[in-house]
């Protein structure tokens, strides 16, 4: 009796097993059939159905770009974000008349129309897409080149500059930038005091500062520099490079471009040697808010540091 | 008829707007703290020129004066005929009137005078009393029978721009040149005062090498004959007394800095460096100027306002008043007379590149305006 019992209970799990497996092999069936008939239609195609091919090939296109909804909407991001929000209207409305059984010829050739369109916003994103990443790769072999020449290293390089520069606080000595290319000269211990308009003391003060004095440190130990000259740029809490006089600025080449220089130091430097350099910038007004000095030697940035009068 | 007054029109009309767009950099914003509007008018060679300049409290030690109008009317007094005296007399009043009512300048600082030009050619005309006639005149007009109208002589205006364009701290260290459309000069102070100024003269200016090299070019018009005609020119008469008179002048061993203003110097400076538009000087080198003169000649079509704009990456520079200024540089001179202007701008500065010792170069913009600033600096401290 116990043995007629468990036979029973055996076969029972035995036909659902094969029921399950049934019913899942049959829905799977299915499932594939149909991404089958939609991405592969027969031969001999009526004009609705070369149209769904082409709009298919365009959709595995779209396979690589971000869905709108996952960009974020920031001032950086918003004409990608509109770029993307028109991309995915046209597909809906592909879709929509694709879709639609008692489609009209003037319909079909509007969804011609439109897959036209969409094929070239695809390019268009595809094509700067692509620029994007040479960029990018450009960028990062300059500033591994740059590392490498500054001895900084790979973390430090990507560190956005401007978060020292909204930095609120005076910032004395920053890390200096070290590095062991002959060409130019390394500088640091730099320093930027203002000085008080009346007495000559040192204040923090933009409404009391009458003149800013600066002092820095250079060395190269691979090479002499006759008649060299150190370019002082002090760029104002606007962004503009503070010009004391004309007859002290000018421009100077990198390669980024032409720079502004507020003034300039001349030396000649023994191979070595620490040398002490000093300049002092006398402007009309000078305006609250975050300084920030930077030093060039033959068009490298040797030193940086931020100074805050408020 | 129609034809006729036409052309009347367009060459009575033309002078004036070739010295306006010469001389005009106008800006209209007062651009230093605790400064003065002051309006200097002069009667000069070729007409009434009139200057309204921003003077801050820190113009004698940085040389920084803000031009807020410039402009000139073409009545040639020089020719001393009733015309063009009674022209002159008309210009030289309209000019004071511009100056109290459009600027609301108090007459006080005002300053009116003679140029040297006029002195000397009157003398040599004999009519000396047309200048005392003429400030009569203008002061009947304007109704101020008190009015000074000064006339300046050759070694008092070389030194009044001397004074006016180059900063205290650099006034003995500096040696200024003029180059002009017919003759440069310029001078410097040698003896640690302002009471001698050395000075240095050359009868070729900017039109007078241009002529040279088309008289010289005849029938065949390139731009690659014209630049070879050029070289020979330069090489000539031009190069001998160029080292005939820096060695005279004994500047070299006196100066550190060789400022050099005029109309070619306005030019190139604009070209070489229109990031620093908004600058009275622009310093450069003989380098940067000799690769200018190169692009002038090989590349001229690159030196128009839209590609120099677009090679400029800082984005807080107001390209809008490098566009005009460039386009103003553009109106002025041509290739040809730009080709010889910076081809004499490099034959001085040769002069001044050393092997071992290299003299700073600055390219002063508003140079034919600096010497008003002393005159008006001289008037107030009196």
């Amino acid at each position: 009796m116990r043995d007629s019992k468990s036979l029973i209970l055996l076969l029972l799990a035995i036909f659902s097993l094969v029921l399950t497996f049934v019913v899942f092999y049959y829905f799977f069936n299915e499932t594939d059939n149909e991404k089958i008939n939609f991405a592969l239609p027969k031969a001999g195609l009526a004009p609705k159905d070369s149209l769904s091919v082409k709009y298919a090939s365009l959709l595995n296109d779209l396979n690589g770009v971000p869905a709108a909804s996952s960009i974020e909407s920031d001032s950086a991001n918003a004409a990608l974000f509109t770029q993307l929000g028109a991309l995915y209207q046209l597909k809906n409305e592909i879709t929509a008349i694709l879709k639609n059984t008692n489609s009209s010829t003037a319909d079909l050739e509007i969804a011609r129309q439109k897959i036209t369109e969409l094929q070239q916003r695809v390019e268009q994103l595809n094509n700067r897409n692509d620029n994007i990443e040479l960029e990018n790769k450009r960028l990062s072999a300059l500033l591994s080149k740059l590392a490498s020449n500054f001895n900084i290293p790979e973390n430090m390089v990507s560190a956005p500059i401007a978060a020292t520069v909204t930095a609120p606080v005076t910032k004395v000595n920053p890390e200096p930038i070290l590095n062991s290319n002959a060409g130019v000269l390394s500088a640091y211990n730099i320093n930027l005091k203002a000085l008080d308009a009346e007495n000559g003391d040192e204040t923090n003060a933009a409404a009391e500062t009458g003149k800013l004095v600066g002092t820095f440190v250079v060395k190269n130990n691979l090479s002499p520099f006759n008649n060299t000259e150190m370019m002082v740029v002090l760029v104002q809490p606007n962004g503009r490079v503070l010009q004391p006089s004309p007859w002290e600025s000018g421009t100077f080449s990198t390669a980024e471009g032409k720079k502004i220089y507020s003034c300039k130091v001349k030396f000649d430097y023994r191979k070595g040697e620490t040398k002490q350099c000093n300049f002092n910038i006398n402007a009309d007004q000078y305006q609250k808010g975050n300084y920030m000095l930077q030093l060039y030697h033959n068009g490298i940035l040797v030193g940086r540091l931020v100074k805050n009068l408020g | 008829m129609y034809q006729q007054l036409r052309k009347s029109v367009l060459f009575f009309s033309l002078p004036l707007f070739w010295a306006g767009s010469l001389l005009s950099q106008t800006k209209s914003q007062l651009k230093y703290e605790n400064s003065q509007v002051y309006a200097g008018i002069e009667v000069g060679s070729k007409g009434v020129k009139m200057s309204i300049l921003e003077i801050g409290k820190n113009a004698k030690k940085t040389g920084a004066f803000n031009v807020l109008k410039d402009t000139a009317v073409n009545t040639d007094f020089i020719s001393f005929t009733p015309t063009s005296f009674g022209a002159t007399v008309k210009g030289f009043s309209q000019l004071y009137q511009v100056a109290v009512n459009e600027f609301a300048i108090p007459p006080s600082r005002i300053f009116t005078m003679v140029s040297s030009g006029v002195k000397m050619q009157a003398e040599k005309d004999n009519r000396v009393s047309w200048i005392g006639q003429l400030a009569d005149s203008f002061r009947l007009r304007i109704g101020d029978p008190q009015r000074t109208v000064d006339i300046i002589d050759v070694m008092g205006e070389a030194k009044l721009s001397h004074l006016g364009i180059v900063p205290e701290s650099r006034r003995y260290t500096t040696f200024l040149i003029d180059i002009g459309s017919g003759n440069t000069k310029g001078g410097y102070f040698p003896n640690g005062n302002t009471n001698t100024l050395r000075l240095f003269e050359l009868t070729w200016g900017t039109k007078t090498i241009n002529n040279a090299t088309v008289k010289r070019c005849e029938e065949d018009n390139s731009i690659t004959n014209y630049n070879r005609q050029l070289t020979r020119v330069l090489a000539g008469d031009p190069n001998n007394e160029i080292v005939y008179a820096v060695n005279a002048s004994g500047a070299y061993e006196m100066s550190d800095y060789i400022a050099i203003s005029g109309g070619i110097a306005w030019s190139v400076a604009n070209y070489i460096s229109p990031e620093l538009i908004e600058n009275s000087v622009v310093p450069v080198t003989y380098a940067d100027v000799l690769a200018f003169s190169e692009r002038i000649f090989k590349e001229y079509e690159t030196l128009n306002a839209d590609q120099i704009i677009a090679d400029i990456k800082d984005p807080l520079l107001d390209k809008k008043i490098i566009r005009s200024e460039l386009k103003k540089v553009n109106q002025v001179f041509d290739q040809r007379a730009l080709m010889a202007g910076t081809g004499l701008l490099l034959k001085i500065m040769r002069q001044f590149e050393g092997i071992y010792e290299k003299k700073q170069f600055y390219l002063v913009k508003n140079g034919q305006v600096g010497w008003i600033s002393a005159y008006v600096d001289q008037q107030i401290n009196k």
